[in-house]
């Protein structure tokens, strides 16, 4: 509406003026010299450019269209005087047969953002990459620590000191002829034995004690297969379950049937069902069934490893149930096996002769065809992830952070924030609209038959059966939408032509007459002094 | 890319010493008549220009697109045509007198340049990728440039309307020096570059949207310091306006056309245009 007024107040009032002028000088020219033909012409100009717009203001069309790729428009859709829509036609089909959002490389920004009310006001944004960052972040009460592009982490293992928490026994081991690249396999003491799977099935597993190696000798004699248990507690009793059984609950004349498992729960987003996204144990989950005594089933339930209380919302009637899920890999089932504390390796398998090889730092493991060498064997290894960057290019940004008043420090990922002090929140965010540009490739059909296959981008409009197209609207998250302007302006060869008589009457007013003038003076130097400026 | 600074904000300070010197030198002739300042002046801003353009030519050669995107972009911009203005004044006119505050001009623009160094430049929307944009921009800042010198002219004549003695003697060894003449020269030449700049500006607008013009508000107020100039030459030779309040009407213009540069972050519907420095 104000765009309205302005547009139409403004434009009078140019009109009004350019007009007023004209007429002003012409009717004030009476001796036509070089210099009035250059204000004439200026003034024509400003006229002509001004009847221009009124001509496309007056016959002129202009309009939209949406388009997606594939479809196609015979029509547009243009805003009336009183802002209701109404169709046009083109005279022509257009058909969107490509559209083409194009980026440019990505980069991101430490932001510290004041959370109001309803909305977060942008205090200050800095490049992490600019040295003076950690400076200006720090006046909000962070500190920038590092920062990582395409970030990556490294396993760093070093013998730890005494009594260091989270310590554990731990063998490096290496293929031979290949040094520096080092796997790692830990022993906490209890719990599961970590082993490794050479491509061929060969497996090296790896204990401190020799208590331990032998309960693992002993569990592979025996045959029995150590996959991860699933126990369910309920009232301080502990049930471990298996796939695909059925159980007394204790305390109740319930009975509950498991019927999956999943080790990284997570719901398809297109078939909505269960799977699983990889096969680390990151979010066990249990599907199971309760049914009372005569068999009728009263519920199934998920059950979540690391969401306790999740279920017991939905049928608050039912037995208050918790699953937990033990043993991260699937069980040694035999193999090689790596003895620390005698610096031994046992070829352990079910039904053959066990075999005894020296382990120690520097010796040589023959695993089937594979030749391992110890590269370290420690009692008592403590572990450092060390940050790096595996190139210049954002791929994978970290942020590590230090926030005032807190003593440990802070990774943010792409769009993680953190609390700083007095309501400001850091994150990093992406640097923004980084839209490099985007082109639609547009066939123009009449009467069905193609006649025109063009690129359609900002500052590239095609132009056909009397209108232009432009370029105009994206949508980021639908890369197949394309938004166009149409135009038809039967005014703007008119305002051309102003522009040029404008820029010529202009230049040769301002440019071309002192010039001549002062030549002029130059020859009659003498005698015209003290005119300076007769040319006004 | 990390830690290492680019030549053209490393530069930065080096271009301030030789504007800053050479404000001295030209402030040092309004006391002292000592010949080798007329060389020695102009030298020092001539190498405060080459260190300038020289900082320009390493942004666009590094980011690969021309820099004027950015407000620290447009003020190294902006100084350079400055420099380049009023060393032709200064040779065509022979005269020296707008040299102090000129040169202060240019070390003033180049100190903002410093407060708003901005390392990273940003990535060109597809509106700007057109062969209109260097054209236009270039255009306009010459165009800024020679009303700049307009207005310091008018300001001269403002503060001292006499014509002007220096020292014992003129600092151009003239008797007379004509302010106003040389402020006429600059503001109509100046007013050439801003018709062809908005008319170059409308010409793009129609090729990139299908709008000579959407009332942008730096449409607006270019068009507006255009009206005050466009005022200016039909008081001059319509109405035969001269002396200060054709002086006074160069300082409203030049006003204006700072607004049209500086003023649009203040305006409240900055966020939409496509001409407000970041
Ligand atoms: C209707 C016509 C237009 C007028 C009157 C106009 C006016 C101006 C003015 C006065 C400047 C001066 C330099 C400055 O102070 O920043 C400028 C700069 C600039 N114009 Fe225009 N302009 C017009 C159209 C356009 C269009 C259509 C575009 C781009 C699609 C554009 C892009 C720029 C750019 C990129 C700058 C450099 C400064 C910046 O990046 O903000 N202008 N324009």
């Amino acid at each position: 509406f104000l765009d309205d007024v302005f547009h139409s107040f403004g434009f009078s009032m140019v009109v009004g003026l350019g007009a007023g002028s004209l007429v002003a000088t012409l009717f004030t020219i009476r001796r036509w010299t070089l210099r009035r033909i250059g204000i004439a012409g200026s003034h024509v100009g400003l006229v002509v450019i001004l009847a221009g717009a009124a001509v496309g203001s007056v016959w002129g069309v202009k309009g939209r269209i949406e388009l997606r790729v594939g479809q196609t428009a015979d029509r547009f859709v243009k805003v009336g005087p009183g802002h209701e829509m109404e169709e046009a036609l083109l005279g022509f089909t257009l058909r969107l047969d490509r559209f083409d959002l194009l980026y440019y490389e990505p980069d991101f920004r430490l932001r510290v953002y004041e959370i109001l009310e309803d909305q977060e006001k942008l205090v200050v944004s800095v490049d992490p990459r600019s040295p003076a960052a950690s400076d200006r972040l720090s006046r909000h009460g962070a500190t920038l620590v590092g920062y990582w592009p395409d970030h990556s982490m490294r396993l760093e293992v070093e013998p730890a000191g005494q009594g260091q928490a989270g310590a554990a026994a731990a063998l490096g081991i290496g293929a031979a002829g290949a040094p520096g690249d080092t796997t790692w396999l830990f022993d906490p003491g209890h719990g599961q034995v970590e082993y490794i799977r050479l491509t061929g099935g060969e497996t090296l597993g790896f204990v401190w004690s020799k208590a331990r190696a032998d309960e693992v000798v002993a569990r592979v004699a025996s045959g029995k297969k150590g996959g991860p248990t699933h126990a369910i507690e309920l009232e301080g009793a502990r049930l471990e379950v298996e796939v695909g059984r059925t159980y007394a609950l204790p305390g109740t004349d319930l009975t509950i049937r498991v019927l999956a498992a999943y080790k990284d729960f997570v719901i398809d987003p297109e078939t909505k069902q269960p799977e699983e996204r990889s096969s680390e144990p990151d979010n066990p989950a249990l599907s199971v069934e309760i049914s009372d005594s005569t068999g009728a089933i009263l519920e199934k339930r998920w059950l979540f490893a690391n969401f306790p209380g999740f279920g017991h919302k939905d049928s608050p009637s039912g037995p208050k149930m918790e699953y937990s899920y033990e043993g991260g890999t699937d069980a040694f089932s035999g193999g090689w096996l790596v003895v620390g504390e005698l610096a031994e390796a046992w070829a352990i398998a079910p039904g053959t002769e066990n075999r005894v090889v020296a382990a120690r730092e520097g010796s040589t493991i023959e695993v089937g065809p594979h030749r391992l060498v110890v590269d370290s064997l420690l009692a008592s290894a403590g572990v450092r992830y060390v940050h790096t960057s595996l190139s210049d290019k954002a791929v994978r940004p970290v942020a590590e952070i230090s926030v005032v008043g807190e003593d440990q420090t802070r990774f943010l990922g792409v769009n993680q924030a953190a609390s700083l002090p007095d309501g400001l929140v850091l994150a990093l965010a992406p640097k923004g609209d980084d839209v490099r540009d985007y082109v639609s490739t547009l066939t123009v059909l009449e009467a069905g038959r193609e006649r025109l296959v063009r690129k359609v981008e900002v500052n590239h409009p095609l132009t056909y059966g009397g209108f232009s197209v432009y370029q105009s609207e994206y949508d980021p998250r639908d890369t197949d939408f394309s938004g166009f302007e149409v135009v038809r302006d039967p005014g703007m060869w008119l305002v051309y032509l102003g522009f040029v008589l404008l820029i010529a009457g202009v230049t040769h007013v301002i440019l071309v007459v002192p010039i001549a003038d002062r030549l002029r003076r130059g020859r009659r130097a003498s005698t015209m002094k003290g005119q300076a400026d007769a040319g006004a | 890319m990390q830690g290492h600074e680019g030549l053209d904000i490393a530069l930065l300070p080096l271009c301030l010493a030789a504007y800053g010197a050479a404000t001295f030198a030209y402030a040092a002739m309004w006391r002292w008549r000592v010949r080798a300042l007329h060389v020695v002046a102009p030298a020092l801003l001539g190498v405060g220009l080459v260190v300038n353009l020289v900082q320009m030519t390493f942004r666009w050669v590094t980011v690969g697109q021309p820099p004027f995107k950015t407000l620290f972009e447009s003020l190294i911009l902006l100084a350079a045509c400055i420099a380049i203005v009023y060393l032709v004044v200064e040779a065509v006119y022979r005269l020296r007198i707008l040299g102090l505050p000129s040169a202060l001009g240019l070390a003033g623009t180049t100190f903002y340049a410093l407060a708003q160094v901005q390392k990273e430049a940003v990535n060109l929307p597809a509106a700007l990728q057109s062969g209109w944009f260097i054209p236009h921009v270039v255009v306009y800042f010459f165009g800024y440039a020679a009303l700049f010198v307009g207005f310091v002219a008018a300001a001269l004549f403002l503060v001292r309307p006499a014509p002007i003695r220096l020292g014992r003697q003129d600092l151009t060894g003239e008797a007379h020096i004509d302010v106003e003449k040389l402020m006429n020269g600059a503001v109509r030449f100046g007013f050439a570059l801003l018709t062809l700049g908005l008319l170059m500006g409308a010409f793009w607008a129609k090729d990139a949207w299908g709008d000579y013009w959407v009332w942008d508000p730096k449409e607006t107020w270019s068009l507006v310091s255009w009206l005050v100039f466009a005022t200016y030459l039909h008081l001059r030779f319509v109405s035969g306006w001269k002396g200060r309040r054709i002086a006074v009407v160069v300082v409203v213009g030049f006003a204006a056309v700072m607004f049209t540069y500086l003023g649009m972050q203040l305006l409240p519907t900055a966020g939409q245009s496509m001409h407000v420095y970041q």
